[in-house]
């Protein structure tokens, strides 16, 4: 019934026989052809250096292989990337790669100025995003005084305060305490949006997804709906 | 969590740090202005000077011996090239105790300014005194990620102490090389997962932020304070000699 309901909605991203080796010639993507729907959450699982950052990476245009994407029927190019890169954010795997500026608020507030925000506008999205995550009072931290559950989900507030209509995660749930996890886990159950997740946490994509892709060998050898 | 951070003791609540980055910035500057142009013989105003650098210290309740030992490391650096004035003579000896007093007072007071100001907001007033964009950026950035690339190195240390027992050390610069190496190739990796994650928040070379930092009625007293105190205390040496 559900899958019967999300294939209703429209397509989120639609990628077609997509190619990608890195400059070194290490070949990842071997011909991916995928179709993501409006509100789905898919997870992505392989063995290290199967591809999953590699394909993610490809969502908001910051890499550029041969063939095509689409997100929402627009394809992938750099006129439109600013565009793109409104619907799609991405959640890096270590936070201190996500978390650039001196503090929080800064950080969160990053993305909102960069779409021309008003002032109250962006204060409003960082309170949202903040509160979200619960980090509510964490504004003037530094991010180098939080612990790295604190950093994880600053990091998903920096991207929630842009409110994409798509969120993609590498490793979302990685170097996670069980408690901080868990709530994580309740978390992404409770955004209403399009999310892929690229992760080895097994167990969290069976709670959070309700598809589940394999990819071996730079092609999606495993694509179970549930 | 373990490095000593360059503004440690800057959410101490003072009269200095209440105020505006930029009212500390400018007067401060204005004093090492006035200092520099001190006649280099008026050693009465370089004690007055002095004493009013120390004066700030106390107001600030920044510990005595933070500032002075920061200062300290600092002009010692500085030690070095003055020392070798002793061989001018006498004319070498009024400039070394000159240059030295100048220097010592001027880096006390940034050391002050450093440390009774959050980098963040001192940044923050710099941007709003038009200091050109990318300044601001790599001061910002490299204040963010100087712990992480310490951390990094000590990361590397470890596993390098784990396997080295303390013997062949000629033996061990090779690897010494290849630490190093690879915390250059680190952080070079790192600079590009920062930029690809700044590019997918929309970033097109410009930083924005909300930069909220105003005057207030402190500012303002102190600018009025300050700056003809300053003057005076120029001024009034001319008279004495």
């Amino acid at each position: 019934m559900y899958n019967i309901e999300i294939m209703e909605n429209k397509i989120a991203i639609e990628i077609k026989n997509l190619h990608f080796s890195y400059p070194d010639g290490n070949c990842v993507l071997r011909g991916i052809n995928l179709k993501i729907y409006e509100k789905e959450k898919v997870g992505i699982v392989g063995e290290n250096g199967a591809g999953k950052t590699t394909l993610l990476l490809h969502l908001n245009g910051i890499l550029k292989g041969e063939g095509e994407i689409k997100i929402f029927g627009k394809n992938i190019e750099k006129k439109n990337l600013r565009e793109i890169r409104k619907i799609v954010g991405i959640v890096f795997q270590n936070p201190d790669d996500q978390l650039f500026t001196t503090n929080v608020f800064d950080d969160v507030a990053f993305g909102p100025l960069n779409l021309g925000l008003t002032k109250d506008e962006v204060k409003k999205r960082v309170k949202e995003a903040l509160s979200i995550v619960e980090l509510e009072g964490f504004e003037h931290r530094s991010p180098w005084h939080l612990s790295l559950g604190e950093k994880k989900r600053a990091a998903i507030a920096t991207i929630l305060s842009m409110e994409p209509e798509i969120i993609a995660m590498d490793e979302p749930t990685a170097n996670l305490s069980p408690k901080i996890r868990r709530k994580l886990i309740d978390l992404l159950k409770k955004l209403n949006k399009t999310i892929v997740i690229a992760s080895h946490d097994i167990e969290m994509v069976k709670e959070v997804c309700t598809r589940i892709l394999y990819i071996e060998n730079g092609l999606i050898s495993d694509d179970a709906i549930f | 969590m373990r490095h000593s951070f360059i503004d440690k003791y800057s959410d101490r609540k003072s009269f200095i740090h209440s105020l505006d980055p930029r009212t500390k910035l400018i007067c401060f500057i204005f004093f090492i202005v006035v200092v520099i142009t001190t006649p280099s013989n008026s050693f009465l105003n370089f004690a007055i000077y002095f004493s009013l650098v120390f004066l700030l210290i106390l107001i600030s309740k920044v510990p005595l011996s933070y500032v002075f030992g920061r200062g300290t490391i600092l002009i010692s650096f500085l030690l070095i090239i003055l020392l070798t004035n002793i061989f001018l003579g006498k004319k070498g000896l009024i400039l070394l105790t000159n240059i030295f007093i100048k220097s010592f007072i001027s880096i006390l007071l940034l050391v002050e300014i450093s440390s009774t100001t959050n980098f963040t907001i001192l940044l923050k007033g710099l941007q709003k005194m038009k200091t050109p964009d990318i300044f601001i950026q790599i001061l910002s950035f490299m204040y963010r990620y100087l712990f992480v690339i310490i951390d990094e190195m000590e990361r590397l240390r470890l596993g390098w102490d784990t396997r080295y027992f303390g013997k062949r050390f000629f033996l061990q610069i090779k690897t010494f090389a290849n630490i190093i190496g690879i915390l250059f190739i680190r952080s070079y990796e790192r600079g590009e997962r920062i930029y690809t994650s700044m590019l997918s928040r929309g970033f097109d070379g410009e930083i924005r932020n909300l930069n909220e930092i105003k005057f207030s009625f402190r500012d303002y007293l102190f600018f009025i304070i300050f700056i003809p105190l300053c003057i005076i205390l120029r001024l009034w040496k001319i008279r004495l000699l």
